[in-house]
């Protein structure tokens, strides 16, 4: 049987990532959220209801278009913290996704859907039931959002060294992950997560340019700050250095903004300046902008490689892989590689030293510390699951109709891990 | 990467409340010993660290050249804010020197906010000298600061007065 490309949809908290297999970019990217009528459960309900005229099923909005029916709808994110929790939403708006967005018939497409690392096998049936029964879809995978970054970051490596060990920091506009994972395994025990991510960058970029009282009219602050964010910032290797550099050229480093007043359409124009480093520098240094979390990021990553089993160790080290917006920022790689290598390095040498203090001698070997930056990092959940569902292996891991008929929708519990080789 | 500490060899130094008397490069008359070769001194530590380590709100002490550091910079902060309504640079001199040689309190006395982060003062002698040394630290400070938060146009820096709302480590220099 010959069928179309496999559809890949990532459901993420806040975004929906969708498109078909073998594409490098998803086609459509729309905000995980669903409204609908206000008045829904309420008494009168069934009389507007049946002036509609049978049809108050469908009334109801996905994505960007929830923002302009908010006087009659209630939006609604079937998502939280990357799990599924409204299921008939959900259903709702994989049916808009697949119908408005991708335009395809389900029925001629294979799936790929993408879960967070823990999800519960009971979630994953009944994401099976809807799949199947509703869609009527020929296979069905569930992949992890993790082992998915990890197979985006095979772009930048030889055929032999693609490995599906490694350690995903994926992060994204509300919070961090570390995730570490082992031959395609993620070890669950061992992820940790830092409630810092991009907001807080533009918070913080926010704060400074506040603080400097910079001529930004009060409501286009945010979105300033979110543009400078994510035109100028980049990570600096060394704060007082960075000032140094400002004060000795600061034509060369500091930048204007350009902006229109929203309403009247004034112009105005402001400079962008520390804040260029400073604001992903909330990675590295968290104390600066928070209070309540002050581990930097690179400590993070050690102390979760350092739970996993002994055995993954080097593997986790030797592939750092990146994914999610917030990990975009130019030197990111390079300083998180830096950081973390210190560490691993200044603790060999105390415990080659602690060794030597009691007349023993080590010989240990050097552990390798790769953080891999590429290009597909932004969406390198949703590339990975293109990059994947467009090999032969991939009919052979998934879950079939024919499968699914006979045995129910438990067959989903399991998904096998990809060995695929490219 | 934590905060920055002084790079200063401050073990041939004698201390006090904790502060190491580490050389000026100043034309100030004081009980420091006079700075020599061309490296930087506490002040040039100070004013180089300081847009960082203003940011930071832990500082592990390493030993007294980093007291001597922390003083100087919650000073610096002071200052700052003593200029924060002085728009002139001309009047901003003043209140900056009068800022440097006003009264000010050693660890151990009343008054004195920053808790137990400087051993008190043992006796007389040790406050007197604390207090010597850093009057003619805040002096030199007060000067070199002068030009580099206002601009050669006269006007306030805006790059460095960004940072007059930041607290080292939250805590402020008061009296």
């Amino acid at each position: 049987m010959d069928y179309k490309p496999p559809a890949v949809i990532d459901n993420g908290t806040g975004y929906t990532k969708m498109g078909f297999a073998g594409n490098v970019e998803p086609q459509y990217i729309i905000p995980t959220t669903i409204s609908l009528p206000s008045s829904s459960g309420k008494a009168t309900s069934s009389f507007v209801d049946s002036k509609r005229g049978g049809v108050e099923d469908l009334d109801f909005h996905i994505g960007a278009d929830c923002a302009k029916h908010t006087s009659t709808h209630s939006i609604n994110y079937p998502i939280r913290h990357g799990l599924i929790e409204n299921w008939d939403n959900m259903e709702r708006l994989w049916q808009r996704c697949i119908f408005d967005s991708l335009r395809c018939e389900p029925e001629e497409h294979y799936m790929l859907l993408t879960e967070p690392p823990l999800n519960t096998p009971e979630n994953r049936e009944y994401t099976a039931e809807i799949m199947f029964e509703t869609f009527n879809v020929p296979g069905l995978y569930i992949a992890v959002q993790a082992v998915l970054a990890l197979a985006a970051s095979w772009t930048k490596k030889s055929v032999e060294e693609r490995t599906l060990t490694g350690t995903v920091i994926d992060s994204g506009d509300g919070v961090t992950h570390v995730i570490p994972v082992a031959d395609g395994y993620v070890i669950g025990s061992c992820i940790k997560h830092i409630p810092l991510a991009g907001r807080d960058i533009t918070n913080a970029i926010q704060k400074i340019q506040r603080e400097r009282k910079e001529p930004i009219p009060a409501e286009d602050s945010l979105e300033t700050a979110r543009k400078t964010k994510e035109m100028h910032s980049y990570v600096c290797p060394d704060l007082v250095k960075e000032f140094a550099k400002y004060d000795s050229n600061p034509g060369k480093y500091i930048r204007q903004y350009e902006g229109i007043k929203k309403g009247t359409g004034r112009k105005w124009t402001c400079d962008v300046g520390y804040e260029r480093f400073l604001g992903p520098e909330i990675f590295f240094n968290p104390e600066i902008f928070s209070s309540d979390f002050t581990i930097p990021l690179p400590q993070v990553v050690d102390d979760a490689i350092l739970k996993c089993p002994i055995d993954t160790r080097r593997g986790l080290y030797n592939n750092i892989v990146l994914s999610g917006g917030s990990t975009m920022f130019k030197d990111f790689g390079r300083r998180l590689n830096r950081d973390i290598k210190k560490r691993v390095d200044a603790r060999m040498d105390a415990n080659i030293a602690r060794l030597g203090a009691i007349g023993k001698t080590a010989n240990a070997q050097p552990i390798d510390v790769n953080v891999i930056s590429h290009h597909m990092q932004r969406y390198a959940v949703w590339f990975g699951g293109s990059m994947l569902a467009s090999t032969p292996e991939f009919y052979r891991v998934c879950h079939t109709k024919a499968q699914y008929d006979e045995e129910g929708p438990r067959i989903a519990r399991h998904n096998a891990v990809f060995t695929a080789q490219m | 990467m934590p905060a920055y500490h002084s790079k200063v060899d401050f073990e041939s130094f004698p201390t006090a409340c904790g502060c190491s008397i580490l050389p000026l490069k100043t034309q100030t008359r004081g009980p420091a010993p006079p700075h020599e070769g061309d490296g930087a001194d506490i002040i040039d530590e100070t004013i180089s660290f300081f847009r960082a380590n203003v940011l930071f709100k832990n500082f592990d002490v390493a030993g007294g050249a980093d007291r001597t550091l922390i003083y100087l910079t919650l000073y610096l902060q002071s200052c700052m804010v003593a200029c924060e309504k002085v728009a002139d640079k001309k009047e901003a001199k003043t209140v900056l020197y009068q800022h440097a040689i006003k009264p000010f309190v050693c660890p151990g006395d009343p008054g004195w906010g920053l808790g137990g982060m400087f051993p008190n003062a043992a006796n007389r002698e040790e406050s007197d000298s604390f207090k010597a040394y850093f009057k003619q630290a805040r002096t030199e400070l007060s000067e070199r600061l002068l030009d580099v938060i206002y601009g050669a146009d006269g006007a306030h820096n805006k790059w460095w007065m960004c940072f007059v709302k930041r607290k080292f480590m939250g805590k402020e220099l008061r009296n």
